[in-house]
């Protein structure tokens, strides 16, 4: 590492051990160690939001995939925005106006009993482990890269920061670590944008028309007569394993926990649609230059280290174009962000993981809501230091596997799990809680089963050809969903009581105040209120 | 100010009214950005309608990509204007009211349950005392020292 990378580094990690210090003076409750207290404004929480999904995994693997893949990679940059407008009219708001802590709670307001909270609580948690170990591997061998370190090294100070984090700072700490991270990949999108331009004549159509010129290169080498420009298309299997992994990572950010329960660390629904529309406006101003420094990067680089972004499957394209375009200030910038934004992430995915554990399975499920305060931010605690730990010890020997297809699974479980849950409960009358159990662990096993039998991490391949289960586990998590609340719909009284229930809940989903008692804020809103 | 007595009234009012809006605008809205972007996927992965040059360095598949993100910031302000509309028009003021004053509440509760904690620790750390205390004076008798 060079002294400059070294002093960066250390800065940054030194900035974020301060917003966890500040943070840890305010993480007294539980309410403030899941949710931060909904005392995030709509702005700061747009923006972590957006650092959320502006991943390490976009702002190098977009990029290095566009640099390497053409137009076929900027599918990953396009359907982010889409996802988070869908965000914003079906889901943000009705789930912050009846959500407290967990999406858990949003299932609890209609459905009693702890069949359907324990089945959405387990596929949260099964999400965030599954997406949260992919991340640890995928983020353990990109700082084994970038700084030169071992991978045993690079997964433990990872662990040791992580854990530090979120323990100590809660989803306070967490929220601003990922706003800071945010703006700084900002600034490192304008720096590189900037220096690219530069060497084009400040012409981005100058560098379309030259990257034009780069034929695409096909399993046998370049394709004649395509481009970088044009889409790349390798047969119907490859098309429709495409078009299933867009529609599955779409779909799936409506389902994502660490994602969603970052609506509920906001005071009311407007704040959540505040949070929706500022995250997108960061998506579109910043997704939209990435074919323009990634054809950039693939312009200006030398064959010698272009042959490096291929063989790291374009993941060091952009150190290695800020290297290029900056020297070595710019590249150790850009290394600290890239670490930066695997911390926030992961932070992230461990607070969502702790609400599920300590409110939803310990909290409501085990002790049937009968926890004090004390226990309960004791145990929240616990569950936070567990996480943490946890997937870092199954990350550490994981290191020469290829867990890729763990993320995709993550996400198909999200889309075909939980956005059916939350989707069927907050609109549609004759859900059951049959339905939504039934339906939930449907898409499940769907979207395990394809993953399996699929066998992406074997060379030779599995038993069937799609390695993203979206298009199949979502309609059926869907349909099982549907079927099952047809056949077990209640009769007479308690038909009536249903009835009754949805009104409320459609009228609380909308308003955030519970009919029945309207003088009576919800605990979600009046801890917020401030 | 809405009176107390009509309270329930005036959220029913509000209720019906962001329904509506909502219904109104958000399912049209829905099926529009689903229908605009998986046409982009279909026509990109599946057709070549969209590799041919609109002008040298432009595709009309990157152009159709871009587009998507206009309209993806287009839809939101439209979807954020008119419901902030609708809500500005008819939330009854005594929801806000509530929310700051039952706040107050819940952080005198909070203080009086963070200072009962500290005063169970206190007591705790005393009798944990006396209990060592108890045990070197029974283990100095049995031993006599």
């Amino acid at each position: 590492m060079s002294t400059e990378a070294a002093v960066i580094f250390v800065v940054l990690v030194a900035a974020t051990l301060g917003v966890t210090w500040w943070a840890g003076q305010r993480n007294k409750s539980v309410e403030a160690h899941l949710v931060a207290a909904g005392s995030i404004s709509g702005r700061a929480n747009g923006v972590a939001i957006a650092g959320d999904f502006i991943s390490a995994a976009t702002f190098l693997g977009t990029t290095g995939a566009i640099m390497l893949a053409g137009f076929n990679g900027f599918y990953y940059a396009v359907y982010i925005p889409v996802a988070f407008l869908l965000a914003l009219l079906v889901i943000a708001e009705p789930l912050r106006n009846l959500g407290h802590f967990t999406l858990g709670d949003v299932l609890a307001t209609r459905f009693r009993g702890d069949g359907v909270r324990g089945a959405i609580a387990i596929s949260s948690i099964v999400v965030s482990v599954v997406y949260m170990v992919a991340q640890f591997v995928g983020a353990a061998l990109l700082i084994k890269l970038l700084f030169g370190i071992s991978y045993f090294w690079a997964a433990l100070s990872i662990g040791v920061l992580t854990t530090l984090y979120t323990l100590v700072g809660g989803m306070l700490a967490t929220t601003y670590i990922q706003i800071i991270k945010t703006s700084l990949l900002l600034v490192c999108g304008i720096l590189l944008l900037f220096f690219v331009l530069y060497h084009f004549g400040w012409s981005p159509m100058e560098i379309f028309r030259k990257a034009g010129e780069v034929p695409l290169k096909g399993a046998k080498g370049p394709i004649e007569g395509s481009s970088l420009l044009q889409p790349l298309r390798a047969g119907t299997a490859a098309q429709w394993e495409q078009f299933s992994l867009i529609f599955g990572v779409t779909l799936g950010v409506l389902g994502l926990p660490h994602v969603l329960v970052r609506f509920l660390t906001v005071k009311d629904s407007s704040a959540a649609r505040t949070s929706a529309v500022t995250a997108i406006w960061i998506f579109a101003g910043f997704l939209i230059v990435l074919p323009v420094i990634s054809y950039g990067a693939r312009l200006l680089l030398s064959k010698e280290d272009f042959k490096i972004v291929a063989d790291t499957k374009g993941n060091l394209g952009m150190p290695l174009l800020a290297n290029h375009v900056g020297g070595d200030i710019m590249l150790a910038f850009v290394s600290a962000v890239a670490f930066a934004t695997i911390l926030a992430a992961l932070s992230g995915l461990v607070i969502a993981t702790t609400g599920s554990i300590s409110h939803d399975l310990y909290g409501k499920v085990l002790r049937k809501g009968i926890v004090d305060h004390k226990q309960q931010l004791r145990v929240a605690r616990i569950a936070t230091f567990g996480t943490a730990i946890a997937a870092m010890l199954i990350a550490l020997p994981m290191g020469a596997l290829n867990v890729a297809f763990l993320a995709t699974l993550a996400i198909a479980i999200a889309a075909s799990a939980n956005l059916p849950a939350l989707l069927m409960t907050m609109y549609w009358r004759k859900a059951t809680a049959a339905g939504i159990t039934g339906g939930m662990i449907a898409g499940l096993v769907t979207a395990v089963a394809i993953i399996l039998l699929s066998q992406p991490w074997s060379a030779t391949g599995g038993s069937i050809s799609l390695k993203s289960p979206g298009l199949i586990s979502i309609p059926v998590g869907f349909i099982v969903m549907a079927i099952i609340s047809l056949m077990t719909q209640p009769k007479g009284e308690a038909k009536v009581e249903a009835d009754q229930l949805f009104d409320r809940i459609r009228i609380q989903a909308t308003t955030g105040v519970d009919p029945g008692d309207p003088d009576n804020v919800p605990p979600s809103q009046r801890v917020a209120a401030h | 100010m809405v009176l107390p007595e009509n309270r329930a009234a005036a959220l029913q009012t509000y209720y019906d009214e962001m329904s509506a809006a909502r219904k109104r605008i958000v399912g049209p809205l829905v099926i529009f950005t689903l229908f605009a972007f998986f046409l982009q996927q279909f026509l990109t992965n599946f057709t070549s309608v969209m590799d041919g040059l609109v002008f040298a360095g432009l595709t009309w598949a990157y152009l159709y990509g871009f587009a998507l993100f206009f309209l993806v910031v287009a839809l939101t302000m439209y979807y954020t204007r008119a419901i902030s509309k609708v809500e500005a028009a008819h939330r009854p003021d005594f929801l806000d009211a509530n929310a700051v004053e039952q706040y107050q509440e819940w952080r005198e509760w909070e203080s009086q349950q963070a200072e009962l904690e500290r005063e169970e620790a206190v007591r705790d750390e005393l009798y944990e005392k006396e209990l060592a205390d108890e045990i070197r004076r029974a283990h100095g008798k049995e031993t006599g020292k």
